[in-house]
């Protein structure tokens, strides 16, 4: 079945979107901690100056001098002045108070729920200066910036998704109206062709080569089949001429002995007619040219049915056929040709083994494929011998060649290939299975 | 019985009415689609053989003309082109359809199964009989000098179209094709073996055997 999340226009729309959402996260990460930096830069440099203008006063006039100044300084504006703590050697804090290191320098400290950048400076006799701006501006900056951010960027993200489904459905359509189209020839309607879109683009020039590929194979098939018909006409019509004269020769033969070398070479004519039949059939079917007539049908009514065709003649080699139905109920084929491939199989099953087999005709779902087979617990066929007796006119040894055309298995392989199925050969032990195994082709 | 013969292959032509000449029949022959269409109108026949690929006329198109006509003489198509497909296109306008080369006594067999088709004696018959052997179509059963005879499927469909043609050859592919709706010939012999079952359980024990083998036709089952 045909899984959305499997098709190529997810998986492009998806990488699209990915990629996207990657570059967009990176430059607002980069945005926002850019300006937070820069921010906190900005503080520390006020910070650095306040300490700078303190020390100098300090150097001056001494340290009433600095207390007059941070008590100045503590008047102004207390909503957004800078925090100022002077300490004795003793450890005793004056002014704000906040928590000072034991060295000077940079320093984060929390305090009063606040979070402070602190400059430490050390002053004569033990006595330490700290200098501190509070980072809640940075903070509400910071959040707004990623609240900012994160109203462009959703919205653009699922421009960016609805964007990419939009141009990959139109992109893949074009795809999947050429998977359809060369589905439909598969199925045997050759005359099917894709439409150019008229752009004059990639697309066009593609499906113009393939149209063209097309018109050149349905020819070929055309000829194949005219070919096969004319051969069918000029080759059937002497041989039918012959097999008459010999009809009308043994009717007016008195001599027995004679009349039966006649039917010997009646017999022999029909033979060599019925392997070129298999011949044409072949041909025809892989030219795509037959086996059109495709219809619903109960599998396994259809292998008791050939079971209770066979049986008598099962039952006359010594053997018998037994049926299995665990699998589909109904496959959709050719009913003359199944026909035609399951007879093969079991013939060749009961023709190319000892008497005192049991042939199991069954149909069965398999790694996610439905299949119909044909087994047998004979003398098998070794698994590497397997792609050569499928071939036309191998055969494994000379006793098998007394019987058959040679062309049982290439033609049940070519049936179940006109169907989209694989004839697969399993070895057993002891026997062999031929399995039609649908949809593997 | 009137037949039209239309086939431009004379020899094939004069090999079909040599055997239905010896057997009593009257046959007129045609070598040309056009003169065949002309003649078969002209005329009324009982059965028509047609060859698909005519000069001037191809069969198919001769018949689809002559049933557009009115024309319902049961026909046979004759042909070289065998393939699955042909056949089913064949089989859409006319009743019985023969590859070439074919054996004699498989036409006269398929003509006279069709004419007794036509005259509809026991197409639709719901029970069939010859002398003390019925076979009843609505229960499935069979049953000879009042003994019931337990058939399995196959046999019973083998025996219902024997019976539907009593009187009547019935060939091993005329078999095939309406028994086990095989349109091949398989190598094994399933008909004999089969026939040789049916036998075993119909003629084994009575006096008469009903069902004969036609040396070099195929089977019939005797009306009595």
């Amino acid at each position: 079945m045909y899984s959305f999340t499997r098709s190529s226009g997810f998986r492009l729309t998806l990488l699209a979107s990915a990629l996207f959402i990657f570059c967009m996260s990176s430059v607002a990460v980069f945005i926002y901690l850019d300006v937070r930096d820069g921010m906190e830069d900005q503080l520390r440099s006020q910070v650095a100056a306040e300490t700078r203008q303190l020390m100098g006063d300090y150097a001056d006039d001494g340290l009433d001098e600095l207390r007059h100044d941070i008590s100045e300084r503590l008047e102004r504006n207390p909503g957004t002045r800078l925090r100022y703590t002077l300490q004795s050697p003793g450890g005793v804090a004056l002014f704000d108070r906040v928590p000072l290191p034991l060295e000077g320098g940079w320093s984060r400290v929390e305090h009063q729920e606040q979070t402070l950048i602190q400059l430490t400076t050390s002053l004569d006799e033990g006595y330490l200066l700290g200098v501190a701006a509070d980072t809640r501006s940075i903070k509400e900056t910071a959040e707004a910036l990623r609240h900012a951010l994160l109203i462009v960027i959703i919205p653009m993200i699922l421009l960016a998704v609805i964007c990419g489904a939009i141009m990959s459905r139109r992109f893949l359509s074009r795809v999947e109206r050429l998977r359809q189209t060369a589905d439909s020839i598969g199925k045997g309607s050759l005359s099917a062709r894709m439409e150019l879109s008229g752009s004059g683009d990639n697309f066009d020039g593609l499906i113009f080569t393939i149209n063209s590929m097309l018109d050149r194979i349905e020819m070929l098939v055309h000829e194949v089949r005219h070919t096969a018909t004319n051969i069918a006409h000029d080759l059937r019509t002497p041989l039918g001429r012959l097999r008459q004269r010999l009809e009308i020769i043994e009717a007016d033969q008195t001599d027995e002995h004679l009349r039966e070398k006649v039917q010997d070479a009646t017999a022999l004519l029909d033979e060599t007619l019925e392997t070129f039949a298999a011949m044409l059939t072949i041909a025809e079917l892989d030219a795509g040219a037959i086996g059109k007539n495709r219809e619903k049908v109960d599998l396994p009514a259809l292998l008791h049915r050939m079971a209770e065709a066979f049986e008598p003649v099962a039952s006359e080699h010594g053997s018998h056929i037994t049926v299995e139905t665990d699998g589909p109920q109904a496959a959709t084929v050719d009913r003359a040709l199944f026909n035609q491939l399951l007879s093969n199989l079991i013939e060749n099953a009961l023709r190319h083994n000892a008497e005192g087999i049991c042939i199991t005709l069954s149909c069965g779902h398999e790694n996610g494929h439905d299949f119909v087979s044909v087994r047998d617990n004979g003398r098998g066929i070794p698994s590497g011998q397997h792609d050569t007796v499928i071939k036309p006119f191998r055969r494994l040894d000379p006793s098998r060649t007394a019987a058959g055309s040679g062309l049982g298995l290439t033609l049940a392989a070519s049936i179940a290939r006109h169907h989209g199925a694989e004839l697969q050969l399993v070895t057993h032990s002891p026997g062999l299975e031929v399995r039609i195994v649908f949809g593997a082709n | 019985m009137r037949i039209l013969l239309i086939e431009d292959d004379q020899e094939t032509a004069d090999y079909i009415m040599r055997g239905f000449q010896e057997s009593g029949q009257v046959v007129d022959h045609s070598v040309d689609g056009h003169d065949g269409l002309m003649m078969a109108t002209d005329a009324a026949y009982d059965v028509l053989i047609v060859d698909r690929m005519l000069p001037r006329l191809d069969g198919l198109k001769l018949l689809s003309m002559l049933r557009a006509g009115g024309n319902t003489s049961p026909a046979i198509f004759l042909t070289a082109v065998g393939g699955i497909d042909d056949r089913v296109e064949g089989l859409e306008i006319a009743e019985d359809y023969l590859v070439k080369p074919f054996a004699f006594a498989e036409l006269e067999a398929r003509v006279k199964v069709l004419l007794r088709d036509r005259q509809g004696q026991t197409a639709e018959a719901t029970s069939l009989a010859t002398g003390d052997l019925t076979l009843n179509r609505l229960n499935r059963s069979v049953e000879r000098a009042g003994q019931d005879i337990k058939l399995q499927p196959t046999e019973f469909r083998l025996l219902e179209f024997m019976l539907r043609n009593k009187g009547s050859v019935v060939t091993r592919t005329m078999l095939l094709e309406n028994v086990w709706d095989f349109n091949f010939d398989p190598r094994t012999n399933i008909v004999e073996t089969h026939i040789s079952r049916l036998r075993s359980k119909v003629d084994r024990g009575f006096d008469r055997e009903l069902i004969q083998t036609v040396r070099g036709a195929g089977y019939l089952i005797e009306d009595v």
